[in-house]
This record gives C-alpha cells, sequence and structure tokens, in this order.
C-alpha cells in the first residue's frame, strides 16, 4: 500500500512543487492550502506523513501540529520553514513534530529522510 | 541700680503698667498729702500769729497806764488776766534794758532777760513774732509789741503761747489723712493691678499669638476683644496673618506643583477668604485673540461666569485689561464709569453681584489674567482690599509663567526624545535598507541568468503536464523573487526621483491594466474610477509614482480576496492633487494601523512589509502626505495629497 502524505503550505507555487516531487518519489499526496483544510483532510482519512509549512496565516505551522495530534494522534508531522529560528525549532519538536527541517529542501535528502522515518509501516 | 533696671526691662508690661499707675498714684498722693498740710498748718498757725499779735497789741496798750505810773499793781493784774487762757505759758513786760517789769511767775519779776528772744524784742520797734521750742520741747511762740508813752518807747510787752495743742491737731490730721490715704492707695494698687492686666491682656494675647505665627502656625487666630484700639489691632493682625498663610500657602504649592489649574484655585479661594468677597474668578489673558477667559470661578451660582469671555474695555475685567490698573466698583450694575455690556451685567445680575473689584495679573509688565472678586452686598473696596488681591495676583502670575515654562520644557522635550527616535528609527532603517540593498543587488545577477533561462525553456517548450507546471513555478516564482528584490533595492537604494509632468489618470488606467496581468490580481475584482477632469499634469517621477499606485492597488486587491470593489478617485484642492484609493476589504484593526508603514511590518504572509514604506518614501520625496483611514469590516481607504506644482524645498 503506497503511504499517504499530506503536503500543507499556503503558498501554491512551494507546494505544487513539493507535490509533484514526492508524487515522483512515489508517495501518494494530498494538497491543503491551509491548516483549516488540512485538518479537513485529517478528519476523513489517515496519512502516513503530514509536511506542513511553519509559517502560514491564520493558523500556523504550531497549530497544525495540535490540531494533527487531536484528530490523529498517530499521525507523524514534519515541519518546514523559510528561515528557523533555534526557539521555533523547540516549540516545534516539543508540540509533537518528529522533525524540523529548513527551506530549500534538498530533494535526495527529504526522500531518504521520509523512508526512514516510514520504515516500520511496512516497507 | 543697675539691677533695678535691668529688672524693669525685662518685667512684663502689666507688671509695668500697674507699677506705673501705683507709683504715679502714690507720688501724687504724697505732693496732695504735703500740700494739704501745708495749708492745714497755715491755716491754724495764721489763726495762732493773728491772735497771738492781737493780744500782744492789746496787752501792750492795756499796760501804757500802768507803765507810766510804775504801778505794778496793775501791771500784774493785766497779765494776769492775760494768763488766764491755758495755752499762754506766760505773760510779762520788760523794761528797756531786759528787766522784767511783771511777769506771769510772780518770782520772775526784777531778773534780767539777757536771752537772744528778748533782746530781739526789746530792740524791735513794731510787733514781732519769735518762734522756738522751750527746753522741754514745747513748741512756743513768742509774741512781743514795744509799749509806747506819747511816742517814747518805755517797755516791750510779751506774750509766750504754746502751739503744741495746734502742732498735735495738725500731726492727727495728717495721721488720719495718712491711714485713709494708705487705705485708698492699697485698694487703687489693687485696682491698678487689676486694670493693668485687663487691659494689657489683649496684647499678652497678641504675644501669645505672634509666638504662635513665629513657629509656624500660621492657622492660630487672635480673638478679637477689647478697647476698639485692641480691636483693630487684632483685626489687623488676623489679616496680615492670613494674607502671610496665604501667601506662604500658595508659595508652597508654586514650588510644589506645576498644576496650574490647583494653583489659581487655591488663589482664588484665599482672594474669597481675604477680602470676605462672595464670588472671586480668575481669568487667562490670551494676548493673540485679545480676549480673557475665566479659568477659576468660586462662589458663583452656575449663573455662566465661569464660561465669561472678556474683551478689553468691556465691563469691570475688560476697564482693567484696557488700563492695567485694579478697578473697584461699589455699585456694579449702576455704576456710570464702567462700559456696561448686557452679556457681563445679565449674568451678574443673576448671581445678585453688587460690588465688585478686579486687578491685573502682571508678568513682566504684560497682562496675563485678572483677579475678579464680587459681594452681593454693597461693599466699598478698601485700599488694603486692593493691596491684597494684588498680592494675590502676583502670585497667580508666578503659577502662569510656571506652567507655561513647564508646558514649553515638555514640549521641547517630546520634541527631542521625537527626532531621537526618528534620528535612531532612520539610522536603523538605513542600516538595514543597505544591507538589503547589498544582498539584493547581489541577488539580481543570478535571478536574471534564471530567469533567462526559464524564459528560454518556456518558449521553446517540449515539456507537458506536471514538466510545464513545473516550469511555470519556476517562472511565477522567479517572477516574485525579482519583485521583493526591486523592493528591497527600492527601499534601500532609493533613487532621487525625476521630475516631469505626469498625467495621474493615464497612470492609474495603465497601472491597473498591468495589474490585471498579475497573476496575482483577483479576476473578480471592480475596478471604479473617478478622475477630476480639471486636475493638471502633476510634477512628479512616474515611475515612482506607479509604484505607489501599484503597491497600494495591489494591497487593497489582495486584502478583499475574492470579491470586493477598488475605487480610485482624484480630486484637486489649490495646488494639492488627491488620489483616493479604497477598497471593501476586512480593514485594519485600530492597534495596528499607525505601524503600517513601517518598514518590515506586514500582516500578510508572504509579503515583505516594505510596501507601503517605500509608499510614503516616495510620497514624502514629492512633498507629499498620505493618511490612512481603516474601519473593521468596512474598508481600508488610502488618501494622497501631492503638490501639482514643484515646491521648492
Amino acid at each position: 500500500m503506497t503511504p499517504k502524505i499530506l503536503v500543507v503550505d499556503d503558498e501554491p507555487g512551494v507546494r505544487r512543487s513539493l507535490a509533484i516531487m514526492l508524487r515522483r518519489g512515489g508517495y501518494e499526496v494530498t494538497e491543503a492550502g491551509s491548516v483549516a483544510e488540512a485538518v479537513g483532510r485529517l478528519k476523513g482519512e489517515s496519512f502516513n506523513l503530514v509536511i506542513g509549512d511553519l509559517r502560514m496565516e491564520p493558523l500556523n505551522g504550531v497549530d497544525l501540529l495540535t490540531l494533527a495530534r487531536r484528530y490523529r494522534p498517530q499521525c507523524r508531522v514534519i515541519i518546514v520553514t523559510a528561515f528557523g529560528s533555534p526557539e521555533a525549532r523547540a516549540e516545534c519538536l516539543e508540540s509533537g513534530a518528529v522533525d524540523f527541517l529548513e527551506k530549500p529542501l534538498d530533494a535526495g535528502a527529504l526522500q531518504s529522510r521520509i523512508q526512514r522515518l516510514l520504515a516500520g509501516d511496512g516497507h | 541700680m543697675r539691677r533695678l533696671r535691668r529688672w524693669y526691662d525685662d518685667a512684663s508690661l502689666q507688671t509695668k503698667f500697674a507699677l506705673q499707675v501705683v507709683i504715679s498714684t502714690k507720688l501724687l498722693f504724697a505732693v496732695l498729702l504735703a500740700l494739704v498740710l501745708y495749708l492745714q498748718r497755715q491755716a491754724v498757725l495764721s489763726n495762732v500769729e493773728d491772735a497771738g499779735l492781737q493780744l500782744v497789741k492789746v496787752f501792750a496798750r492795756s499796760s501804757v497806764q500802768a507803765v507810766v505810773a510804775d504801778d505794778y499793781l496793775v501791771m500784774q493784774h493785766v497779765v494776769n488776766g492775760i494768763s488766764g487762757e491755758r495755752k499762754i505759758l506766760y505773760a510779762m513786760l520788760l523794761d528797756g534794758n531786759g528787766r522784767i517789769l511783771v511777769h506771769t511767775r510772780v518770782n520772775e519779776r526784777g531778773k534780767i532777760a539777757g536771752d537772744a528772744l528778748s533782746t530781739e524784742a526789746i530792740r524791735n520797734r513794731t510787733p514781732l513774732l519769735q518762734r522756738y521750742s522751750t527746753s522741754d520741747g514745747v513748741p512756743v511762740y513768742d509774741f512781743s509789741a514795744p509799749v509806747y508813752v506819747l511816742d517814747q518807747r518805755r517797755a516791750t510787752a510779751r506774750v509766750g503761747v504754746s502751739i503744741e495743742k495746734e502742732l498735735a491737731e495738725i500731726a492727727r490730721t495728717r495721721n488720719y489723712i495718712l491711714l485713709v490715704g494708705v487705705a485708698v492707695l492699697t485698694i487703687g494698687s489693687v485696682w491698678a493691678t487689676y486694670q493693668a492686666r485687663r487691659i494689657t491682656r489683649p496684647v499678652g494675647t497678641l504675644v501669645r499669638g505672634t509666638n504662635e505665627i513665629a513657629m509656624g502656625r500660621l492657622e492660630h487666630q487672635i480673638p478679637v476683644r477689647g478697647g476698639s484700639e485692641m480691636r483693630q489691632l487684632a483685626g489687623a493682625f488676623n489679616r496680615m496673618t492670613k494674607s502671610v498663610q496665604a501667601l506662604i500657602e500658595t508659595s508652597r504649592q508654586l514650588s510644589s506643583t506645576l498644576d496650574l489649574d490647583a494653583v489659581l484655585h487655591s488663589v482664588a479661594a484665599y482672594a474669597l477668604e481675604l477680602v470676605k468677597a462672595d464670588i472671586a474668578a480668575i481669568a487667562t489673558y490670551d494676548r493673540e485673540q485679545q480676549e480673557a477667559r475665566v479659568k477659576v470661578v468660586l462662589g458663583g451660582r452656575g449663573t455662566g461666569v465661569g464660561d465669561l469671555v472678556i474683551d478689553p474695555g468691556r465691563g469691570l475685567g475688560g476697564a482693567v485689561l484696557q488700563r492695567k490698573t485694579p478697578v473697584t466698583s461699589t455699585n456694579y450694575l449702576d455704576d456710570p464709569a464702567i462700559v456696561h455690556d448686557p452679556r457681563y451685567d445679565e449674568i451678574f445680575r443673576a448671581e445678585g453681584v453688587v460690588s465688585a473689584a478686579a486687578v491685573p495679573i502682571m508678568l513682566r509688565g504684560e497682562i496675563v489674567g485678572l483677579l475678579w472678586v464680587a459681594q452681593r452686598t454693597a461693599k466699598t473696596f478698601a485700599t488694603e482690599d486692593v493691596d491684597l488681591l494684588e498680592r494675590m495676583a502676583r502670585q497667580a502670575a508666578i503659577a502662569m509663567e510656571n506652567a507655561r515654562l513647564y508646558q514649553d520644557l515638555k514640549t521641547s522635550n517630546a520634541e527631542i526624545v521625537a527626532a531621537q527616535e526618528q534620528l535612531v528609527q532612520q539610522t536603523r532603517m538605513a542600516a538595514i535598507g543597505e544591507i538589503a540593498a547589498a544582498v539584493a543587488h547581489e541577488a539580481r545577477n543570478p535571478l536574471g541568468a534564471i530567469s533567462n533561462c526559464v524564459q528560454m525553456l518556456r518558449a521553446n517548450s517540449t515539456l507537458t503536464g506536471e514538466d510545464a507546471e513545473l516550469l511555470k513555478i519556476v517562472h511565477t516564482e522567479t517572477q516574485r523573487l525579482n519583485e521583493i528584490v526591486s523592493d528591497f533595492l527600492a527601499f534601500g537604494r532609493p533613487k532621487r526621483p525625476q521630475f516631469q509632468g505626469v498625467d495621474i489618470h493615464e497612470l492609474v488606467d495603465t497601472t491597473v491594466a498591468l495589474l490585471r496581468h498579475d497573476d496575482r490580481w483577483p479576476t473578480t475584482i471592480t475596478v471604479v474610477t473617478k478622475f477630476d477632469p480639471t486636475l493638471p499634469l502633476l510634477q512628479a517621477d512616474r515611475d515612482q509614482l506607479r509604484q505607489v499606485l501599484w503597491n497600494l492597488c495591489l494591497n487593497a486587491a489582495q486584502a478583499m480576496g475574492d470579491s470586493g470593489e477598488l475605487r480610485v478617485e482624484t480630486s484637486r484642492h489649490g495646488n494639492l492633487a488627491e488620489i483616493l484609493v479604497q477598497d471593501t476589504g476586512p480593514g485594519i484593526t485600530s492597534s495596528l494601523l499607525p505601524r503600517i508603514f513601517e518598514p518590515f511590518f506586514t500582516t500578510r504572509a508572504g509579503g515583505t512589509g516594505l510596501g507601503l514604506a517605500i509608499v510614503r518614501r516616495i510620497v514624502e520625496e514629492h512633498s507629499g502626505q498620505i493618511r490612512v483611514d481603516s474601519e473593521t469590516g468596512v474598508g481600508t481607504c488610502f488618501v494622497l495629497a501631492l503638490p501639482i506644482d514643484r515646491v521648492p524645498a
């Protein structure tokens, strides 16, 4: 069964390109343009992984972490950001993020990281 | 003696007063006593003298025949007849040689009387009185008279009269008077002491009052009692201390507070109390407006004294403003010396004002206000009342000056702080701008290369599906990056505006047309323009002005999202062209509104926060102004005001 990934970013360019990249890596990717939309998706189906941007309006990546854990306590979330401070990193990890990555994302590195993360899910 | 004098100098007023009264009455009594005694003695003794002289003359005449006849028996008879009275000590006849012809004591007869008295008696040609005391101390008047027989002196008659009884009488009278005198004096002294105390008591009270005041208890008041002088003194003293207290209190306030209203209030309150007025008011004079406005009213009935505007020359206050001297009026409403104004008279009639006085509040020869008091009963304001008011007016003047200085200080301080903050902000922004511009400048070259490549790839594309989409994303994001870089450069390295005639309406139209082709522009937005056809060409930098319109319109469109109306209007106000950019978006919270022109401040994800900062700077470089109104849920409106013709900076 193909692992399902939810990509959450309010900037279409970033979201679309990441989605295409992951799809080509063999994952089933769903896109959400806002935290609200992502939560809607999470309510309806379960994902193996959620990749969300930190800086979004009106709800941000930390809100996404909180809400994701509420509806899908088992779901793993990676937070990505264009400019990450150590404080933001600590806050995200404390809120339950499995990883905190800075943009720009290296395609190869990201792929291998995701593979390791999802290794226990039957791959 | 010196000690006595020192004691007297240190003695209380009461002691001195009593002592003076007692000493003077005693002295008077002593003089009177001496006089009375002298007169009494004179009266008694002159009776004795007259009687004695009469007796010796009679004795001399009665003896003439007997002397002629050398008849001793007759002589003895006459002598015996004279000495019948007890106080007659002796009677005798002497011949020219001092031999005693006859004597009341018979055994003296024939003896020669050689004593000084006898010699003098024989020698003297007229009746003579000689005074002496016997060896037993009995005071004696010795009367003598010559016995003439046909102008020839034949003998001398002598009678000795004891005045012991008279002197005893005089002594008794003296003792009696002394006794009564001492009694009267004792009572008098007690009375004098009592009176002294009574009269000097108010002085003592005054002294105690002075001490109280000297110790700083200015609220101490002396009871106004006693005679009219003392009452006046105490009254004057109380007024003085009240006046001093008022001055001290207002001075203390002056040095402790910069609250003008508080000081003026207290000055008015003291003025009210010191001149016992019913209403007091203080007005401050505005030299530019040429009018005084009432700042403080005390004791009014709320009939509008507080809202009075006093014009120079009109009413009592106006007279003071014009003459710069105190003006008083015993019967204000009927005073022909006042230029009456129905505005004032109506209020004063309602207040029941009868008498009024006002003094100018002067500062360095300039009138800065006036202190006004009024009475609801007829009162003639005395010089001392006016003096007091002027004294209070000086306090008010100082307060006004202090307040003005303080305000100046505050204003300058605020200006300095603002200038400093602005300087710090500008320096910070310049540094940030410089770094941003440097980074942006360096980023432009690789960006240019990417942009060229992407354009070439897109122009000759065999890519389809997701690949074509990826290329489009590269293209869009490159454009975005270019704009960000341009914003940073525009902010960090602003160009000097190149002024030329710009048709603002044409510029609005072309900018909106360009925006419609931008990916970020929501196609569902309505754009409404309303142009003022009388607006001439603006002297402006066309590119910079387009940037302003671009930023404002794009902001508005992005704020509105999918639906809404963007209005762009122009209008002319003198040399100013007003350009209004209004949206129907969600509006900006009032707490954020002051910050929207700050660089790097943004409410939108993905925004650089430089758009409005650039707008403001361009507008300012065009000597224009920008303001913003926003209401949450209604929309936001930016208004630019730009000079049509260049105003030399």
